[in-house]
């Protein structure tokens, strides 16, 4: 499978409005998403997400580099605070977002959609009236319209109580599992532990690591854990650094007839590498 | 083309909710039906000056209309940021602007007839009124509108709402004052003043050429070149106003 967003060396600079002092937003970012992945975008608040996909999208214009990306046809996108005409209702809203399509979706469609999102009740009531949590789910369903290849979301998960979460997640793996790669951002590491395959993790405006979740979790391994008991139920445990060292440890265990109870590899979580590489970042 | 139509029939649908229209509407109508009482202050001329002072009123509802909605119009999808969802669909950012300026145009279409239709169940018997240079009128007063909805627009893509409001409102004064500024010009013993009158008043648009109310009130012929002239000059003038918005709005970043 080929790369479905290929980002090389994007930079972007604002000015502040008064001095017109000169603030970088992104210094120079590349990472690439593969076709079919689940990729989660993560950085701290302000380190450049919202402005790289909003660059993706054509929302704002870049300063320098290259990235290559789907058409719009084929994208759908699920902006940071989900602000959507008060006045209509959730299915003239969808409606009129499926008229910008060339292929036009079905009012079918919609109403599947709507279904799909469990807002069939609040189909017919103006959006004024909805909740964060359905003013999220509705703009979810305005982003899979155009049942699109690649689904771009800017922090999904942002603002909703844990079964708002849930549903949410329920849905971003449905409309992955139907073909979409999804590459969303947040700030909520727990989001890709839970479900991204992949991770891309920026910091002040640079690309500080791209890597499988597993493979980063791995590299940044404290360890492994081991646990004993012999024919007298006397407990040890022993802590290895090294994969080696563990397995000598068991071999001799095996020889000496002891009960391997529990062996364990200490990872740590995602939010503890996240903090680790972003701290070698600012040094460097 | 299908996306402008949809951006248009949305616009279409926002204005028709905005608390400002009906003012203006109710507004218009109340200077309207005041106008039917006003003239019977006068002495003489009774009937004129309530045709008058009706197409006056029809004229500032519709160019007010145009001048508070449009400078808020775009701004409105920028400070709520649905302009994010719109402009991330196959949906250009020239279309987007070709499309609300439809969908308000729309809107004063309907408020010039409605307005119009109040005026002319007014006016019909009247002697010197003539139905050909009614319509005539109305749609110089609607051109003059679409124009200063253009002019807010493209102010409303880089300014606030208040400042567009200001500039468009200089821009419509401005308009007026053409033909007295190019009289005054050219009675002056000052070149400076006379050629940058002369230039000025040629080249800035000249909102008189679209007001033909004189026309119904003493029942003038209105040349059929005049009205030309008149229409070539608003195309020109929307198409600048259009294409320059759009440049602009293109460059823009939605942070």
């Amino acid at each position: 499978m080929g790369k479905i967003i290929e980002v090389i060396d994007l930079k972007k600079n604002f000015k502040t409005p008064l001095t017109r002092k000169i603030v970088p937003a992104l210094k120079g970012l590349s990472f690439g998403i593969e076709e079919g992945s689940i990729v989660g975008f993560l950085g701290a608040n302000g380190a450049g997400k919202t402005t790289t996909l909003k660059i993706l999208l054509g929302l704002i214009k870049r300063d320098g580099g290259s990235f290559k990306i789907l058409e719009k046809e084929e994208i759908g996108f699920l902006t940071e605070r989900p602000y959507f005409y008060e006045y209509l209702s959730g299915f003239e809203f969808l409606e009129f977002c499926a008229k910008l399509f060339k292929k036009e979706p079905s009012k079918k469609k919609i109403n599947d959609l709507i279904e799909e999102v469990g807002l069939t009740h609040a189909a017919h009531r103006p959006l004024r009236n909805y909740s964060k949590g359905m003013l999220q789910r509705i703009g979810l369903a305005q982003a899979l319209l155009n049942e699109p290849k690649l689904l771009i979301l800017d922090e999904p998960m942002s603002g909703l109580d844990p079964d708002g979460r849930a549903h949410m997640m329920d849905l971003i793996q449905k409309a992955h599992t139907n073909g979409a790669t999804v590459f969303f951002s947040t700030h909520l590491i727990s989001d890709i532990e839970t479900f991204c395959t992949e991770v891309v993790i920026i910091h002040q405006g640079k690309l500080v690591i791209q890597s499988k979740v597993g493979e980063l979790l791995s590299r940044y391994s404290k360890g492994f854990h081991l646990e004993t008991r012999d024919g007298q139920n006397r407990y040890s445990e022993m802590t290895f650094t090294t994969e080696a060292e563990l397995q000598n440890a068991i071999d001799l265990a095996r020889k000496d007839k002891l009960y391997i109870s529990k062996v364990q590899a200490l990872r740590p979580n995602l939010q503890e590498v996240f903090i680790k590489m972003k701290n070698a970042s600012d040094q460097t | 083309m299908k996306p402008v139509v949809t951006v248009a029939k949305n616009t279409f649908k926002e204005i028709i909710r905005d608390r400002i229209l009906y003012a203006l509407i109710f507004f218009a109508i109340f200077l309207v039906i005041l106008s039917y009482f006003l003239g019977q202050l006068s002495f003489a001329e009774q009937e004129r000056i309530v045709a008058d002072m009706g197409l006056m009123a029809i004229h500032f509802g519709c160019c007010l209309l145009a001048i508070f909605l449009g400078s808020t119009l775009v701004w409105k999808e920028i400070e709520k940021q649905t302009v994010l969802t719109l402009l991330s669909k196959p949906l250009s950012r020239g279309e987007f602007l070709i499309g609300k300026f439809l969908g308000l145009s729309t809107v004063l279409t309907l408020m010039n007839v409605v307005l119009s239709f109040i005026l002319y169940l007014l006016c019909f018997t009247f002697p010197f009124f003539t139905f050909s240079n009614f319509l005539i009128s109305q749609t110089g007063v609607l051109m003059e509108s679409m124009f200063l909805l253009a002019v807010s627009i493209f102010f409303g893509v880089f300014c606030r709402p208040l400042l567009a409001t200001l500039f468009a409102i200089s821009i419509w004064m401005l308009g007026h004052g053409m033909n007295d500024l190019h009289f005054f010009s050219q009675k002056s013993k000052n070149v400076v003043f006379k050629n940058f009158g002369n230039a000025f008043s040629t080249y800035f648009i000249n909102l008189e050429r679209f007001n033909f109310r004189e026309a119904v009130i003493y029942k003038d012929a209105i040349p059929a070149a005049e009205i030309t002239k008149s229409v070539t000059l608003w195309l020109c003038w929307l198409a600048v106003l259009i294409f320059f918005g759009q440049r602009i709005f293109s460059k823009r970043d939605f942070v």
